[in-house]
């Protein structure tokens, strides 16, 4: 079962990441302890913060520099049109994907 | 003062224990994930205790956070694809291509017709070099344009250079209606007046093909706008591209 639960939760890494920054711009901390209160994905900085490099990478984020009170400066991550086209496409998937499930669990295949 | 300098020692003990972890990454990206745990022990002792943490705090942080070895478990395994970013569509570029190709015949053709003598070779073998696609050049284009903004659209943001695309689809059939509009109402002024004498024909037809170049202009900002908003709109699903 913990084999199937952390594969999944890799899965939706991604896909939670993005529909947290549709709705806004955010900083590391902010995007950590905003995944975080999401218990059941467990999803901690080690995940995170590859995970936000690597969407920067291919084009998905984009960022902007601001100072921080203390330490380096702050990168406020925000989506690209093509995360914002990315993070559409991924929920509508995952709309017909619970459709789908629901009726397999209601009726078989 | 001493308190500030062991913390930032022990952040940066910390980071090169996470950055050894994360060998097999690459060097910006490295840096860019060690700059965001650096932020974030920043943030996370700012909310804990405001400016000059202690060491102790400090520590706390520090063990409420993900080991270094984390790093190394959490890196993606090898064989999943690495998604590239946007790439720009190549049918607009060669429609652009196609289309200087029609303005260097277009010009040659001109200075050559008007020249009195003889036009170089060198001209002549441009000429001859540009002739094929630069006649082709108004269906190409076009073609290529229309391709491109259906390929855009169909790529749901993996290619880009939806403006090239709009402008090659729309720059032969525009200049078509502008030349039609400014002629046709220009030359139409000859019926309204028939019974002009040449030089005031003349100005009657100047000013009406100036006011058909304005209509033009008109005409084809509004078909620009129209064409743009649904190119650029998002393709939902299941629509036709």
């Amino acid at each position: 079962m913990n084999a199937w639960i952390t594969q999944l939760r890799k899965g939706l890494l991604e896909f939670c990441v993005l529909n947290l920054l549709d709705e806004r711009e955010n900083y590391g901390y902010e995007i950590v302890q905003g995944l975080r209160d999401i218990e059941v994905l467990a999803i901690t900085e080690s995940t995170v913060y590859p995970i936000l490099t690597r969407l920067c990478r291919d084009g998905y984020l984009k960022f902007r520099l601001a100072a921080s009170p203390q330490g380096p400066p702050r990168r406020y991550f925000s989506l690209t049109v093509l995360g914002r086209h990315r993070v559409r496409e991924m929920n509508e998937y995952w709309q017909d994907l619970n459709v789908s499930i629901e009726r397999l669990k209601r009726h078989g295949p | 003062m001493e308190q500030e300098r062991e913390v930032t020692r022990a952040i940066g003990a910390y980071l090169e224990r996470v950055a050894a972890e994360l060998g097999g990454v690459p060097a910006d990206e490295k840096d860019a994930i060690l700059q965001e745990i650096e932020s974030h022990i920043y943030d996370a002792l700012q909310k804990r205790c405001g400016k000059s943490p202690s060491i102790e705090e400090l520590d706390i942080v520090l063990g409420e956070m993900d080991a270094p070895q984390s790093y190394r478990r959490n890196q993606a395994p090898a064989g999943i694809a690495v998604t590239q970013g946007p790439r720009f569509c190549k049918y607009p570029i060669v429609g652009a291509v196609f289309a200087s190709l029609s303005l260097i015949l277009g010009i040659l053709l001109w200075v050559c017709n008007g020249a009195a003598e003889e036009p170089p070779t060198l001209l002549k073998y441009i000429m001859y070099a540009t002739l094929v696609p630069g006649l082709a050049a108004p269906v190409v284009t076009t073609a290529l344009g229309l391709v491109g903004v259906s390929a855009i659209r169909a790529s749901r943001g993996r290619l880009i250079g939806m403006p090239l695309a709009v402008a090659m689809s729309l720059l032969y059939p525009l200049t078509g209606l502008t030349a039609m509009l400014t002629f046709g109402v220009g030359h139409s002024a000859r019926i309204f007046a028939p019974g002009l004498d040449m030089p005031r024909m003349h100005n009657l037809v100047t000013a009406a093909a100036c006011l058909g170049l304005v209509v033009a202009v008109v005409v084809d900002i509004f078909i620009i706008s129209r064409v743009w908003r649904w190119a650029s709109r998002p393709v939902a699903p299941g629509e036709p591209v």
